[in-house]
């Protein structure tokens, strides 16, 4: 590599932190919002050292997080928190990496730039840049907001260091995964798949106790291995940084033995004369979205698989504390049982996943709609509700299949376990089965919005999502009521009421408010002009 | 009978007027040359005509039916190019020509072949990788091969080499023949003066001019070039005689189409020595509006 390789590198990273200028911040407070959230809750008790134990005590706390470390707050971010930093934080770096190397080729402007002076490695460093100094900056909010709080100043550096670290491992993964393929979308598919890979390694390290070779494989489970506050293992520190070399070495590699909008992977010919199916757009709708639905199908169904397969481990006779087990007021988990609450909560962290996937996947009509390709499907005596409803159906069929699927996989793992297979497999079954009708009117949602606010359908759906997750989350917390759950659709499906004494009638008006949504959002679409308008 | 009738349509998009108060017709039959400068309104027309785009006010009738609510019905019976076509990443240029022709309700499969050939086209390959020529090939041989009484063409040879011009042009001569009407906006002019019949430039989101070239010439001035065996003094007085210049014993001018007679009965008591007579190019009636418009612009 030459140093003129380089050239022009400053300028774009100017550039990117010009385009990322409200991303960014956000990504670089996330950590220390997340870590405050879980602060603030733990200062709700007065004696955290019980606390500590009480959650740890809890089998299916430990079963989902893994054993406790150090019993004081500190401890309990590292905990409870660590695995949702890295994993939010690593997916918000692969994705910036992709948006500002790949994407940009494949939009032809990175070109435009190459023709100025600036040189072949400058867009993948610039990129690269910008991810590590915004993980660096997280990390060091976390590092000073410790400190702040009285904590030993070297535990503060290891643990900010190490979401740091895992962040920035993130980072290499997206910039080596922009290498591969011509499309951006496949390189997106690579980010998602790795961050799959790191939940199951998490979920692989947690079943065996607190710390496996495992979590070696998971850069979400990496306070397992520097164990800050704990133990303060500052030597890890420095293998992951040369784990952190591996995907930036090799993006270097690849990146060199490739043409400018080309991938590693060369683009295959393909059909000389369309399938004799491919005739409608619902058979477009479904060519568009099936790679995505297959990953996202796969990625499940492992996850479910794993989570199924270690709730056999599960005590089912464990006392529970008071604590969990009393949320809002319900014994739940002598109702629902240790096992099946182990895998219900799951369930349900994955059904919320699989609802901005639902989300993501209905607005994929925008992306249609922006990208001009609506326009030459409506061009031909198509109507504007049979595109629009097409594509709602295979999103509404998609999500369907891998709730299902998830229900398959992890019912099928957990009763080959159990004595009774089919009242094992039924109860899991239908707690995935349950909580279609609540993916549908997150669906619902999303084509509402697109149908009638599409400039701003993306960062709404997004936002509602959001709140209705923080809604569950600060509940859990007991800061607010049932009475405010019950506004988010996740409430008529919870994993605190066993599936079997689920009231059918709350489901069935989700579903008819889902249709209702959709509805609403197609006659809003045939109301309005076509395009960036 | 009008496969188009335009009246007074207007399109605002917030406080942008992009048509405004813009009117003409397309005759069954014909090739409407369809020009104007970069962001004139255009394409605003052809996505109003689409029913893609809602109307802001006017009237608007394509093929005898309203384009926004009889959108369906319509396209079955018209088809269309757009000037900057954009493709499915991960389709190969045959799943698309193949769609749309589906889609359309039948696509002809000799006729498919055989444009593929005269567009030397390769539909194996994924969109992706096409061209920006390649992808308006896509475009072009998908609506080509779709029988339609109606074309409507935004700039769709943006991109294409001079070959595949001649090519295009070939394919619309022919749909001509066989009684089609074409929609044909551009601002290659010379495409427009070798295919159309009728014209309409459009300045500012209204027409300007209008009407076929060869009326069109009548209303404009012709070039003359002439050299007279004795010398001619004074022909810049003659009325309708403009910009007169003797240039090593040429007299250079522009006359009025009415005042051609009177310059001619002047000029041969002379003797005639040679003698060129130029019609305006479509391009200097489009310069006259154009530049018109920007001395208005340099005078506020």
């Amino acid at each position: 590599m030459k140093r003129h390789s380089f050239t022009g590198t400053l300028s774009l990273t100017r550039l990117y932190i010009r385009r990322g200028r409200w991303l960014l911040p956000l990504w670089i407070l996330l950590p220390v919002l997340i870590s405050a959230t879980v602060v603030s809750s733990a200062a709700v008790y007065q004696d955290v050292g019980l606390f500590v134990e009480e959650l740890t005590a809890n089998p299916l706390i430990s079963s989902i997080l893994g054993p406790g470390m150090s019993h004081d707050v500190a401890g309990v971010v590292v905990w409870r928190s660590t695995g949702q930093i890295v994993l939010i934080l690593g997916i918000a770096m692969m994705l910036t990496i992709i948006r500002h190397t790949r994407s940009e080729e494949e939009a032809g402007r990175n070109e435009l730039l190459r023709a100025y002076v600036t040189g072949p490695h400058a867009s993948l460093t610039a990129a690269l840049l910008i991810a590590c100094i915004s993980s660096l900056l997280a990390g060091l909010l976390v590092t000073v907001y410790f400190i702040s709080l009285g904590q030993a100043v070297s535990s503060s550096f290891v643990f900010g260091l190490m979401i740091a670290l895992a962040s920035c491992v993130h980072a290499g993964v997206g910039g080596l995964a922009a290498q591969l393929n011509k499309g951006a979308d496949k390189a997106r598919g690579v980010a998602l798949a790795f961050a799959g890979a790191e939940i199951f390694f998490l979920i692989i390290n947690n079943s065996q106790g607190s710390y496996s070779g495992w979590a070696w494989l998971s850069p979400m489970a990496w306070h397992r291995v520097a164990q800050p506050f704990y133990g303060d293992k500052a030597l890890s520190l420095v293998f992951m940084v040369i784990i952190l070399a591996i995907p930036v070495v090799a993006a270097y590699v690849l990146s060199a033995r490739r043409d400018l909008g080309e991938g590693i992977f060369p683009e295959k010919s393909g059909r000389a004369q369309a399938a004799a199916g491919f005739r409608s757009p619902l058979a477009l709708a479904w060519r568009l979205q099936k790679g995505s639905a297959i990953g996202v199908l796969v990625g499940i169904v492992l996850i479910g698989g794993a989570v199924g397969g270690m709730a056999q481990s599960v005590s089912e006779t464990a006392g529970i504390g008071d604590l969990l087990g009393g949320i809002g007021g319900m014994n739940w988990m002598a109702e629902v049982g240790n096992r099946n609450a182990f895998i219900g909560v799951f369930i349900y962290i994955l059904t919320m996943a699989i609802a901005a996937y639902s989300i993501m996947s209905v607005l994929r009509l925008q992306k249609e709609e922006y990208e001009y390709h609506a326009e030459m499907i409506l061009a031909k005596p198509v109507s504007r509700t049979q595109w629009m409803f097409s594509n709602l159906l295979v999103s509404m069929l998609c999500v369907t299949g891998i709730m299902l699927a998830l229900g398959i996989s992890s019912g099928l793992m957990f009763g080959l376990g159990s004595s009774d297979f089919g009242q094992s497999f039924q109860s899991i079954w239908l707690m995935c089965v349950t909580k279609i009708p609540v993916v549908w009117v997150m669906a619902g949602i999303a084509a509402l919005l697109y149908g009638v606010l599409p400039r701003m359908a993306t960062i709404l759906s997004l936002c509602i999502w959001g709140v209705f997750t923080v809604v569950e989350f600060l509940w859990e917390i007991q800061i607010v009521s049932w009475a405010v759950m019950q506004f988010t659709p996740y409430a008529y499906a919870h994993y605190t009421v066993p599936v079997a004494n689920l009231p059918i009638m709350p489901l069935i008006v989700l579903v008819i408010l889902a249709f209702a949504l959709q509805a609403l959002g197609v006659l809003g679409f045939k109301k309005r002009s076509i395009g960036q308008v | 009978m009008s496969v188009i009738e335009i009246k007074n349509l207007t399109k605002n998009f917030g406080n942008t007027k992009a048509l405004n108060g813009l009117s003409f017709s397309v005759e069954q039959g014909s090739v409407y040359g369809f020009i104007g400068p970069n962001g004139a309104g255009k394409t605003t027309t052809i996505r109003v005509l689409l029913g893609i785009l809602r109307k802001s006010s006017g009237e608007v009738t394509v093929l005898g039916g309203d384009p926004y609510h009889d959108a369906v019905e319509l396209h079955r019976r018209l088809v269309y190019v757009p000037g900057d076509v954009a493709l499915w990443p991960n389709l190969t240029g045959a799943e698309v020509i193949d769609l749309l022709g589906r889609l359309h309700g039948g696509i002809d499969m000799a006729k498919r072949k055989m444009l593929l050939e005269r567009f030397q086209f390769d539909p194996t390959k994924k969109c992706r990788t096409y061209s920006k020529g390649n992808r308006q090939k896509v475009a072009l041989i998908a609506a080509f091969s779709c029988e339609a009484e109606l074309l409507l063409l935004d700039e769709p040879t943006s991109g294409l080499d001079p070959l595949m011009e001649q090519v295009f042009q070939s394919c619309v001569a022919e749909a001509k023949e066989a009684g089609k009407t074409v929609l044909l906006s551009s601002h290659i002019l010379s495409q427009v003066e070798t295919l159309c019949d009728q014209i309409g430039i459009i300045k500012q989101g209204v027409i300007v001019d209008s009407g076929a070239l060869a009326d069109m010439r009548h209303l404009t001035r012709i070039k003359m070039v002439v050299q007279t065996i004795n010398p001619a003094p004074d022909l810049h007085k003659i009325p309708g005689v403009h910009n007169a210049a003797l240039q090593d014993g040429e007299w250079h001018f522009a006359v009025d189409t009415g005042a051609m007679d009177t310059v001619m009965q002047f000029l041969v008591p002379f003797g005639m020595k040679a003698l060129t007579a130029e019609p305006p190019t479509l391009e200097e009636l489009f310069m006259q509006h154009y530049s018109a418009d920007t001395q208005k612009e340099g005078k506020r």
